[in-house]
């Protein structure tokens, strides 16, 4: 496919990249201290916040990913995989949103450090940090580049961290937040408008339908039901989701966020499912590529030239919205949420300020490395998912909805089993099973009685979940009773100002 | 029209044209946000005075 863009798109891309530089570079002269800068001093309205939640949290893993399940299995992707994430939406914003802004806090590790203790603190900011690394979308920054115009990966990878970090570090939540809204509106225009001249060549979905197997249509496809079942929980790390909980603390009121949040799912669920015909058409059209690039190759097929321009740029607005966002996270991860608590207290706003940024640049220069050394491992996203789910979904919505306060030592107990069962849980697995191509994971086949289990890599959170549970419930058991005012209506209290902002 | 068809055009409106609408409340909200933070950076300003 290289060469497939004209002067006048790849003159379009480069306004888009330029427009992008130009806003982080005006937001930046209105940043003024630390919350400014990392939670928009809670100003974010709900369209704002819409556009924001919107194109950060789905990137070229949705993409790319959901694309590639409907390419080779047809609309299970939006059945199985997509719904159960509304569901976890609609209990972030109606059940979660409002409990969490009762207090001030900034970052999901401080809510976890005001709940449990800097322990807790320190494994969920090392978990959020992991999580955060955008190293996917920097890696599909790079395939594209490297598809459309053909630029070597290695280059393509390190243009699109460098712009994405250039104007998040000049206007960090705020500039990434109004570049999000131009990116949203991109790959939304763009998607809906490649899905219209795509089917139109196709015969539309009846074209599809005499194409595709009758498989293709079927809501559960062929995957085994425990995958369902793992496909269904994954949804739950939505309600530890960093850049939700900034997100939400960064919102005007807990109205904006429940009304951003519900046009959200419909925006979500519309999107998901044009993925999801994308990939059906890629394989009624025949056509023959990686199931991951389905999408790209179908759509710039269909496309005519400046549309195509379009349609990157919007591709390109997709990893780069993620990419802002996430390095935003990771650098608050490393500076505010690890080494203000736990190295330096009274470090002032102005410097707190300053090494956010430097942070967010260490996270850039870490996700850059992980993109290029892990070019094929989609599934090291699933596994770091995992990791931050286990360690944080327990005790932090224990916390939450508790009528009085846990004890430090079960969420301690909970987040660091939650975490390690996770992680030796990856590497028995992968120790112990072997990569099967028709799935793309590793799997190890456990004997059991006369036949063989399949036990996917990806079942990590069926084992590490009931575990978190059991390790809170024994530290609450048996943990010193250290809790602060035990009596009262913990859920309700607002934590002292010093314990949760900065100096 | 089947169903798949019907869901399909309903999203392809979803993500066009409310995606449009969405952004057209933003420009309206965000005219006003930026009027806040100048009145606040003029109050700053005129404080240390």
């Amino acid at each position: 496919m290289s060469g497939v863009l004209g002067a006048f798109d790849i003159g379009l891309v480069l306004v888009y990249v330029g427009g992008l530089l130009v806003i982080g570079a005006v937001v930046a002269r209105h940043i003024r201290g630390f919350d400014d800068y990392f939670i928009a001093s809670h100003r974010m309205t709900a369209p704002l916040l819409i556009c924001t939640l919107v194109s950060t949290y789905y990137g070229l893993d949705v993409l790319f990913g959901g694309s590639e399940v409907s390419y080779q299995e047809g609309v299970v992707a939006w059945f199985a995989y997509t719904r159960p994430y509304y569901l976890a939406i609609l209990i972030a914003a109606f059940l979660v949103a409002p409990r969490l802004r009762r207090f001030p806090f900034r970052s999901l590790p401080d809510a976890m450090g005001h709940f449990y203790g800097d322990g807790a603190r320190a494994v969920a900011a090392i978990a959020s940090f992991f999580y955060a690394l955008p190293f996917m979308a920097i890696m599909g920054i790079g395939v594209l580049l490297d598809v459309v115009v053909g630029i070597p990966f290695p280059i393509g990878v390190l243009l699109g961290a460098t712009i994405s970090l250039a104007y998040t570090l000049l206007g960090g939540l705020p500039a990434a937040a109004i570049t999000d809204t131009v990116q949203f509106v991109l790959m939304c225009v763009t998607l809906g408008v490649a899905t219209v001249l795509t089917l139109d060549q196709l015969g539309g979905m009846e074209g599809l339908e005499a194409a595709l197997p009758e498989s293709y249509f079927t809501a559960t496809g062929t995957y085994p039901p425990a995958v369902l079942v793992v496909f269904a929980a994954t949804a739950l790390s939505v309600l530890v989701e960093p850049a939700f909980y900034q997100r939400i603390f960064a919102a005007r009121s807990t109205r904006s966020i429940i009304v951003a949040l519900s046009i959200g799912i419909a925006l979500w669920a519309a999107f998901d499912w044009i993925v999801t015909v994308q990939g059906m058409a890629a394989a009624a059209a025949g056509i023959e590529t990686e199931p991951r690039y389905a999408l790209l190759t179908v759509t710039l097929d269909a496309l005519p030239i400046g549309l195509r321009g379009l349609f990157v740029a919007g591709v390109l607005a997709t990893a780069m919205s993620t990419i802002d966002s996430y390095l935003l996270i990771a650098g608050g991860n490393l500076a505010y949420d690890l080494y203000r608590p736990l190295r330096s207290p009274a470090l002032t706003d102005a410097r707190l300020l300053a090494l956010t940024r430097w942070m967010a640049g260490v996270a850039a220069g870490v996700s850059i490395l992980l993109a290029l050394y892990f070019q094929t491992i989609v599934s090291a996203w699933i596994f770091i998912s995992s990791l931050l789910t286990a360690a944080v979904l327990i005790p932090l919505m224990a916390a939450l909805f508790s009528g009085r306060p846990p004890k430090r030592a079960a969420g301690l107990a909970s987040s660091a089993a939650g975490l390690l069962t996770a992680i030796a849980f990856y590497v028995v697995v992968t120790v112990l099973g072997s990569y099967d191509s028709e799935w793309e994971t590793i799997i190890w086949e456990v004997p059991w009685r006369d036949r063989l289990v399949p036990i996917w890599q990806e079942y990590a959170l069926l084992l590490a979940l009931p575990i978190s549970a059991a390790a809170f419930a024994v530290g609450q058991w048996l943990g010193r009773d250290d809790r602060p005012g035990s009596r009262m209506d913990f859920a309700t209290a607002p934590m002292s100002r010093s314990e949760g902002g900065p100096s | 029209m089947n169903v798949w068809t019907l869901w399909t055009w309903i999203s392809v409106g979803i993500l066009t044209i409310g995606s449009i609408l969405v952004f057209a409340w933003f420009l309206y909200d965000i005219f006003r946000i930026r009027r806040e933070i100048l009145e606040e950076e003029r109050a700053d300003h005129s404080s240390y005075e």
